[in-house]
C-alpha cells in the first residue's frame, strides 16, 4: 500500500508528463481524495449504522438532570419519568460528567464509554447529539414550522416514510430509492478499495438486516449477510461440507445451463448475477469462518471472550465483528455495516419494554467496542444509531406516540468522546420547541449534517457530496474546513 | 390611427408583463422546494349540510351493527380523504388528534370531510369508538393508517381490542 507521500509525489509526476487532459483531471480527482482523507487507502475504515426501527422514544435514553429542565422533563412524561433520586438507585439515571445529563439506568456501559471510566477508563468512545431528525431546510422556530413557509419532510410521523428518510437523507421522498451509504459506495467504491483487481469483486456494503435501503446506490448495492455469514439460495449457512455441495449444485443445475443455453440477454444477466453472488458467498465465507488473527490476536478467541449478552442482537454484533476483522481478507479499505434492531415502537408497556432493550442494546455495544479495541480495530470503526423518530413526550397512560426529533449515539475511537452536540431541547409540552398535540420536538440539527460529519471521515470528498446527500447545502457548505456538527476528534 | 396606438399600447403592455413574469418566475425557481400552502391559511368554513363522510359515517356505533363496521366505516372515510389530498408533508398525520383535525378540515386543501358535530367526535375533538374511548390511529406509512379501538373493557392494546390494518383487513388476534 503506498503511503500518502508517496503516492502524491507519483501522482504529481503522472500528471506532468502526461499529454492527456483526461489523464491529469483522473490524476487530480485521485489526488483530491488523497489530501482530503490524509491517507489514500493507507488505513481502512467502516461505518456501522445501528437502526432502531420502531422509533425509539430518546428523550428516555438521554435525559436532563439539572433541578429546573428535570422538573420539566418529570412533568412532560408524568408516569413514564425516570427517577433521579429513586431507593433503589439501579432506577436511577445514570449521571453523564459535566454535561447536566443523564442516560437511562440500564445504559451502565454506554455510560462508562461516555465517561471514560469502567472498562474504558481513560477512553472516552461515545458522543451524544441531541434533538437531530429528518429535515429538508432549518427550522429555527416553532412559528416557522407553523408558518407553512418551510419544506417540511413528506409523512412525518409515518414508520415507513420516516425509515425511509433516515436511510436515504432526502426526506422530499425519492421516486427511485438509493441510500446515502449506497450512494457513498457509488462514488468512493472504486476509489479506495483498489486492491481489487482484475475480476475480483467484492461490495463495500454488507447489511446483517436483509435489504434496506440505506445500502442501494445506483450502480453499487449491498451484500446481505447473517450471523453465521453469507446467505445461499437454499437458506442455508456456513461452510460445511453438505453446504459447500449443496451450493456447488446449485451453481451447476441453476447458474451455468442459464449462461450456457439461454440468448436472452435478461435471462444471460440474470445467470451471470446468481454465479457471481454464488462465488461472491463462497469467498466471503471463506474468511468469515477462517478470520485468524489480527494485530496478534485470535479474533474468534477475542469475540468468544466478549460480555455479549444473550439477546438475538448479538448474533448481529459479532458478525460485524467478524466482518470488519477480514475486511483486508477481503480487499475493502472502506465498508459499510447495516444492523437493525427492531421493536422500539413502544406505544404501551414502555417503561418495561425500554429497559430490557436498552439494557440489551447497552451490552451488546459494549461488547462489540471491546472487542474492536480488544483487536485493534478501534481507531478505524464509527458506530451510530439512527431511529424511525423520536416519541411524544407526553404519555398516553402505557407508552408514547409517534413524533419527529430525538438523540442519537456515536461510538468508536474516532468519536470525540464526552460530549453531547446539538441543542437539547426545552421538555416543556406545548412549549417553543413542541410543534404540538402532546410532545413533538422539531429537530434543531438534520440527519444531513449528522451523516456529512461521518461521511467526510469516510473518504466523501466537499464535490462529492452533493451527490451524496442531496439538501447538504440547506445546512451547510461541505468545503467547509470545521466539521458540521464536531462529534469526531 | 386610434386603432393603431391602441395596438401599441397593447404590445408595451404585453413585454412588460412578459418581462416582469419572466424575471418572478426564475426567482421562484431559485427558492428551495416549498409548500403551496399560504403563510395564514384561511378558516374552515363549516358547511351546513352533511358532507360525502357524514354519509359514509351515518348509523356509526349502531347497537345492531358489529363493533368492527364502525373501522371500516372510519377507513372509507379515511381512503377518500387520502384520494383528495395529495400534500403529504403538510399537516402530518401522527395520530388521532392529527386524523380528527384534519377530517375537520384543517388539511392542505381546507376541505372539511366530517363536520365537527359528527357523532364520531368527543367532546375533545378526538375520534372515538362505540364505548366512547378514543381509537389509536398508527400511521405504518403515508396513506397507511392502522384503526384500532380499546374495545369493551376501554384499555387499549388487550385481547379484546379490534383493529382495522391499512389494508382494510380486520386483524387477527395477536397480530
Amino acid at each position: 500500500m503506498p503511503s500518502r507521500r508517496q503516492f502524491l509525489g507519483e501522482a504529481s509526476c503522472a500528471a506532468i508528463g502526461s499529454t492527456s487532459v483526461l489523464s491529469t483531471l483522473l490524476n487530480l480527482t485521485m489526488a483530491n481524495h488523497a489530501a482530503a482523507q490524509g491517507g489514500f487507502g493507507s488505513q481502512r475504515k467502516s461505518l456501522v449504522c445501528l437502526f432502531l426501527s420502531g422509533g425509539c422514544d430518546t428523550f428516555n435514553f438521554l435525559i436532563p438532570t439539572e433541578p429546573g429542565p428535570y422538573a420539566e422533563y418529570a412533568a412532560a412524561r408524568s408516569n413514564l419519568a425516570i427517577p433521579l433520586n429513586d431507593p433503589n438507585p439501579s432506577n436511577n439515571i445514570i449521571p453523564l460528567t459535566g454535561t447536566g445529563y443523564g442516560l437511562h439506568p440500564s445504559c451502565v456501559h454506554l455510560a462508562e464509554m461516555f465517561n471514560g471510566t469502567g472498562s474504558f477508563t481513560g477512553k472516552k468512545r461515545l458522543a451524544l447529539l441531541a434533538n437531530v431528525g429528518t429535515l429538508i431546510e432549518p427550522i429555527a422556530s416553532k412559528q416557522d414550522y407553523l408558518s407553512g413557509n418551510i419544506a417540511l419532510p413528506k409523512a412525518l410521523f409515518s414508520h415507513r416514510d420516516q425509515i425511509e428518510q433516515w436511510q436515504t437523507s432526502v426526506p422530499q421522498g425519492m421516486q427511485v430509492l438509493s441510500g446515502w451509504g449506497g450512494r457513498a459506495a457509488d462514488v468512493i467504491h472504486s476509489t479506495f478499495n483498489t486492491e481489487q483487481t482484475g475480476n475480483y469483486y467484492m461490495p463495500m456494503n454488507f447489511s446483517l438486516a436483509g435489504n434496506s435501503a440505506f445500502q442501494i446506490g445506483r450502480s453499487e448495492g449491498q451484500f446481505v449477510i447473517t450471523g453465521n455469514g453469507a446467505l445461499t439460495f437454499d437458506g442455508s449457512t456456513g461452510n460445511s461440507a453438505v453446504n459447500q455441495a449443496k451450493t456447488q449444485v446449485t451453481q451447476d443445475t441453476v447458474a451455468s445451463p442459464i449462461e450456457e443455453h439461454y440468448r436472452n440477454l435478461f435471462q444471460r444477466t440474470h445467470g451471470r448475477i446468481t454465479a457471481n453472488s454464488i462465488e461472491r458467498g463462497a469467498e466471503f465465507q471463506q474468511h468469515f469462518d477462517n478470520p485468524g488473527t489480527l494485530n496478534s490476536q485470535n479474533v474468534d478467541a477475542v469475540i468468544a471472550a466478549a460480555p455479549f449478552p444473550a439477546h438475538w442482537i448479538s448474533d448481529q454484533f459479532r458478525a460485524a465483528v467478524k466482518t470488519i476483522a477480514i475486511r483486508e481478507q477481503l480487499k475493502l479499505a472502506r465498508q459499510t455495516i447495516f444492523i437493525e434492531f427492531g421493536g422500539w415502537d413502544h406505544h404501551a408497556e414502555l417503561l418495561t419494554n425500554q429497559r430490557n432493550m436498552l439494557g440489551a442494546l447497552d451490552g451488546a455495544l459494549h461488547a462489540f467496542q471491546i472487542c474492536l479495541e480488544n483487536l485493534g480495530l478501534s481507531d478505524d470503526v464509527i458506530t451510530f444509531t439512527c431511529s424511525d423518530f423520536g416519541r411524544t413526550l407526553r404519555s398516553n397512560g402505557q407508552g408514547t406516540d409517534h413524533a419527529w426529533s430525538g438523540n442519537q449515539l456515536v461510538l468508536g475511537g474516532p468519536v470525540q468522546g464526552g460530549v453531547i452536540r446539538g441543542s437539547f431541547p426545552s421538555l416543556v409540552i406545548d412549549g417553543p420547541d413542541d410543534i404540538g398535540r402532546g410532545g413533538r420536538i422539531f429537530p434543531k440539527l438534520s440527519a444531513d449534517e449528522y451523516f456529512c460529519e461521518l461521511l467526510r471521515w469516510f473518504g466523501v470528498t466537499a464535490g462529492d457530496m452533493d451527490m451524496v446527500l442531496p439538501n447538504i447545502r440547506n445546512f451547510y457548505d461541505p468545503a467547509s474546513s470545521s466539521h458540521p456538527v464536531n462529534f469526531l476528534a | 390611427m386610434r386603432r393603431w396606438k391602441w395596438l401599441v399600447w397593447l404590445a408595451f403592455a404585453a413585454t412588460i408583463g412578459l418581462v416582469t413574469w419572466t424575471f418572478l418566475s426564475t426567482d421562484q425557481e431559485k427558492e428551495p422546494l416549498r409548500s403551496s400552502m399560504p403563510a395564514s391559511p384561511p378558516p374552515v368554513q363549516t358547511p351546513a349540510n352533511p358532507v360525502p363522510g357524514d354519509l359514509l359515517l351515518a348509523g356509526y356505533a349502531d347497537p345492531a351493527t358489529a363493533p368492527i363496521e364502525d373501522l371500516r366505516k372510519i377507513h372509507r372515510v379515511v381512503a377518500g380523504y387520502f384520494t383528495v389530498i395529495k400534500d403529504g408533508s403538510r399537516f402530518p398525520i401522527g395520530g388521532n388528534a392529527d386524523l380528527a383535525a384534519a377530517l375537520r378540515g384543517e388539511n392542505a386543501n381546507r376541505e372539511v370531510f366530517v363536520r365537527g358535530d359528527s357523532p364520531v367526535f368527543s367532546g375533545d375533538g378526538l375520534l372515538v369508538d362505540r364505548w366512547g374511548s378514543p381509537l389509536v390511529v398508527h400511521p405504518e406509512a403515508w396513506r397507511q393508517l392502522a384503526i384500532r379501538s380499546a374495545g369493551p373493557d376501554r384499555r387499549a392494546y388487550t385481547a379484546d381490542d379490534l383493529v382495522l390494518l391499512p389494508s382494510g383487513r380486520q386483524a387477527r388476534p395477536g397480530e
